[in-house]
């Protein structure tokens, strides 16, 4: 007779897989309608190298910077529709006079800047349901 | 390993054919689980309050499940990290102002001004604790008069949110606090009215160079979907 013998527990391994690297290590992808920068912004894993931030991500608004509503909050609702609504105060004006005159089509560049480097709310086609463990 | 699936933090396109990689190369990165719901604009992707504390935050995943935030691995986080303590941008900053639509308060109050707790980054926690804390601040006499003096049913909208906010369940009976909210009196969460409610954050750049982030708060009871 042999005794019972369980699989010793071991601890997972640290593998450099994307569910251990944090979300700003992952790969990334450049603007397909610029030039790539080339190799040398890119680890030898294919990670994106640390952007050296610019001078003006670094500085913050001077003076009274207001709220700039979302041009494009909605695939079907116009943005001042869509920010409209009981407010104690009301809205500034100025944030009135940009929910109702952004509501424009925005060029690929410009919402890439404005939602940090994802797709606009609600125009995403699901690509996640293919590829997302959740 | 190629861009198309990485775990927890998909890559999007943009819905063109042939399928382009979104450009993600700008100066300031949002993390992921910050930005409005690229999927269903009507449905954040974090669940809260702003009335209430950060833990009560929750993650609403692709298959409808509520996550609390300071999960490890589970949740989205990696390394064994929750996505609280994830990096709320890329580039990581150590001072971040978000702007709110407080409507003309905002001359008064001034931007959110967000500083990490720990190190040189700010935090997806740092973000919420700031936020919580910017609309628990007590509203002032001055205030409240000012309010009022700007539109006759003001203070009756006012006293109308805090009611609600201090009944509410969350703060109220269930956890034995309602007497001591009560007694706070007026937040400026009170001016949000019921509009209240995390719809995600976007990053606007101004004329003279700097940036900023904004903030969406919306009334969950009127969502577009």
């Amino acid at each position: 007779m042999t005794a019972n013998r369980r699989p010793q527990w071991r601890p997972p391994p640290s593998l450099p897989t994307p569910h251990h690297r944090s979300w700003n290590e992952l790969p990334g992808t450049l603007n397909a309608g610029e030039p790539s920068p080339g190799p040398a912004d890119h680890n030898e894993n294919g990670t994106l190298a640390a952007r050296t931030p610019d001078l003006v991500a670094r500085r913050s608004p001077t003076g009274t910077p207001t709220w700039a509503p979302h041009p494009l909050p909605h695939p079907s609702v116009p943005a001042a529709s869509f920010w409209s609504g009981v407010t104690v105060f009301g809205a500034d004006p100025a944030s009135l006079t940009a929910a109702t005159t952004l509501a424009q089509p925005l060029n690929p560049t410009t919402a890439a800047h404005l939602t940090g480097g994802w797709p606009l709310p609600g125009t995403s086609p699901g690509v996640h349901n293919n590829c997302s463990d959740d | 390993m190629t861009n198309e699936c990485v775990g927890a933090v998909p890559q999007w396109s943009p819905g063109t054919w042939p399928l382009m990689p979104w450009p993600i190369d700008v100066p300031v990165r949002l993390a992921p689980w910050l930005i409005p719901n690229p999927l269903n604009s009507g449905l954040p992707q974090l669940e809260w309050d702003a009335s209430t504390h950060p833990s009560t935050a929750r993650r609403v995943t692709g298959a409808h499940v509520n996550l609390a935030l300071d999960i490890m691995g589970a949740a989205g986080g990696s390394r064994g990290r929750a996505i609280f303590d994830e990096p709320a941008t890329s580039p990581g900053f150590d001072r971040i102002l978000v702007l709110c639509e407080v409507g003309l308060m905002n001359r008064l109050w001034g931007p959110i001004v967000i500083e990490p707790a720990r190190g040189n980054t700010v935090t997806i926690r740092d973000l919420l604790d700031g936020i919580h804390t910017f609309f628990q601040t007590p509203l002032t006499r001055a205030e409240v008069e000012h309010i009022s003096s700007l539109g006759r049913d003001n203070y009756s909208l006012l006293v109308d949110a805090y009611m609600r906010r201090t009944t509410d369940p969350r703060v109220g009976a269930a956890t034995g606090l309602r007497d001591w909210e009560w007694r706070q009196g007026l937040r400026r969460v009170d001016c949000l009215g019921d509009r209240r409610w995390w719809w995600g954050v976007w990053v606007t750049y101004n004329s003279n160079g700097t940036w900023q982030l904004n903030l969406g708060l919306v009334n969950p009871a009127h969502r577009y979907t």
